[in-house]
């Protein structure tokens, strides 16, 4: 095996050795961590079960925090200062009330956002393995070349370079991208504990 | 001046506060390691170390903490009378969990990248010996009377047992998808390796090296698949287990001879690694996505609290 076709094949080892690691089922899942397709309203809270369907939706003041803090750029922080004063002024009938409704609507409205950044990251790791493939291809027409075709060589070689390049950007930006869904996951955890602490203690 | 003796005796015993012990976490992401006091739970202080610092274990005399520095590719030595860290000992690439014989002079260091558990002699700094195993080798279980070694590996799917004297293989062990840890019984008699993406349990009879048992657990209202078992610990009289359930953020409390799940205890996000406090009372749990401590009463059957650590924090130890 030349050195080339050598690094391609260990860029294809590398993206398939990362995705058998951890993909589970989903052949298409890219990260280290074994994909969690929703995030279940039960694994984060342990107050009283909100009403089955999306009743929060019903309750303008609900909805409308809910669509304030539960989009992908609003920072934990914010968020927290936001369920704090919602729930202030709230007697406890109105927080036994409330605060499930509350909860029921950031788990769903978190697992949209999570669930549009885990279909962008599927996407980013087919066209990734895509580009694993073509440098693997072009590496494999190199090998085969005879001797005697200069210009030929010269061209494949250039698209060698910039298939091997354009997947390794892409690795760096999938590492990144790994990162988005646990932020969506860390920050919908802390706004249910947030929650659960603002409900009456009996 | 006799006086003074005696009143500076009287002031000695009076400020020497009853034995607490200290906790402390790895944080994978913060290369760090968090120091918190086990009475008040307090974090008193937090030490940098090497990079991507995930398994760590205490040296037999309780000075030392030995730290997998993964990025690192070294096992560093944190001196825990002036939190330095004093030496590094070679550990093969990317080391990740490790255990100590019970000689307190052997460490034996999983090696995820190399396919290998290196064998490190902790007073000459050397590698003994380098033991092959499965593919991406991760739990490290160490037998109570330390003649043999448990490795699971990720890929294999696999927990293969290693008489420490002969450094042989002697069995290799079928177990769920992607084990990640394994912990022998306080009596010796099994072993449990948890398998994270199978979502179980199994239980190894360690007479005869065969599973004798598997573990299942489902949290009412949380899917399957968020239900990943990692680290495990035993109570002090080996009645109960705890087992972290991963992104289910949940601990089951296990009876140990009969394998029944007791409950499910809800903990900080992405429960990771487990230890005992030095009086049996209490289980510590590190949570790799809320980055926090959760702190279990074992006799109440619930959580006390949370104590923030560093970022992803991974290893958990108890100084007693």
């Amino acid at each position: 095996m030349t050195p080339r076709s050598a690094l391609a094949a260990l860029l294809l080892l590398a993206w398939a050795g990362d995705a058998a690691a951890a993909r589970g089922d989903d052949p298409d899942w890219p990260c280290v961590q074994r994909l969690v397709p929703e995030l279940a309203l039960s694994s984060l809270w342990n107050g009283p079960a909100p009403p089955e369907g999306a009743a929060w939706r019903e309750a303008p003041e609900l909805a409308a925090l809910v669509a304030r803090i539960t989009p992908r750029a609003v920072g934990e922080e914010d968020g927290l200062r936001a369920i704090a004063e919602f729930a202030a002024p709230l007697d406890a009938a109105a927080r036994r009330r409330l605060l499930p409704l509350l909860a029921a609507g950031v788990a769903e409205a978190t697992n949209a956002v999570r669930g549009g950044v885990l279909d962008r990251i599927k996407a980013l790791a087919r066209r990734q393995r895509h580009l694993a493939e073509a440098a693997n291809r072009t590496a494999a027409a190199l090998d085969a070349l005879p001797p005697d075709a200069a210009d030929r060589r010269a061209e494949l070689e250039q698209r060698h370079f910039f298939e091997t390049k354009a997947f390794q950007d892409s690795e760096r930006t999938m590492r990144y991208a790994c990162e988005a869904p646990v932020r969506l996951e860390a920050r919908l955890g802390a706004y249910l504990r947030a929650i659960q602490e603002a409900l009456p203690k009996d | 001046m006799r006086a003074l003796i005696a009143a500076l005796a009287l002031l000695l015993f009076c400020a020497a506060p009853t034995r607490a012990e200290t906790i402390l976490v790895s944080n994978e992401r913060d290369n760090s390691i968090t120091v918190i006091d086990g009475a008040t739970l307090q974090v008193t202080r937090t030490v940098r170390v090497g990079r991507r610092p995930r398994g760590i274990a205490l040296s037999q005399d309780r000075r030392q903490l030995y730290i997998c520095a993964g990025d690192d590719d070294r096992v560093e030595v944190l001196d825990l009378a002036t939190w330095r860290v004093v030496r590094h000992l070679p550990s093969g690439s990317d080391p990740e969990l490790l255990a100590l014989h019970p000689d307190g002079r052997r460490l034996f260091v999983a090696n995820e990248d190399d396919n290998l558990v290196t064998v490190v002699d902790v007073q000459r700094g050397a590698v003994l010996s380098e033991i092959p195993v499965g593919v991406e080798p991760e739990g490290m279980g160490m037998s109570p009377d330390g003649r043999f070694l448990v490795n699971t590996s990720e890929t294999t799917n696999m927990a293969h047992v290693i008489d420490t004297t002969t450094q042989q293989v002697v069995a290799n062990v079928p177990v769920g998808a992607r084990p990640r840890v394994a912990v022998w019984q306080p009596d010796g008699a099994r072993f449990w390796v948890s398998s994270e993406i199978g979502g179980v349990v199994t239980v190894v009879d360690a007479q005869r090296f065969q599973p004798a048992g598997t573990i299942e657990f489902r949290v009412p209202g949380v899917p399957r698949e968020a239900v990943q078992p990692v680290g495990i610990v035993f109570a002090a009289d080996g009645a109960r287990a705890f087992v972290a359930l991963g992104p289910a953020n949940r601990v089951a409390v296990v009876e140990a001879p009969a394998l029944r799940v007791e409950r499910y205890l809800l903990v900080g996000q992405r429960v990771w690694n487990l230890a005992l406090s030095g009086d049996g009372r209490r289980v510590y749990t590190t949570n790799g996505v809320s980055n926090d401590l959760s702190v279990i009463d074992v006799e109440a059957n619930r959580v006390l609290r949370s104590v923030p650590v560093g970022r992803s924090p991974w290893g958990v130890v108890v100084v007693p």
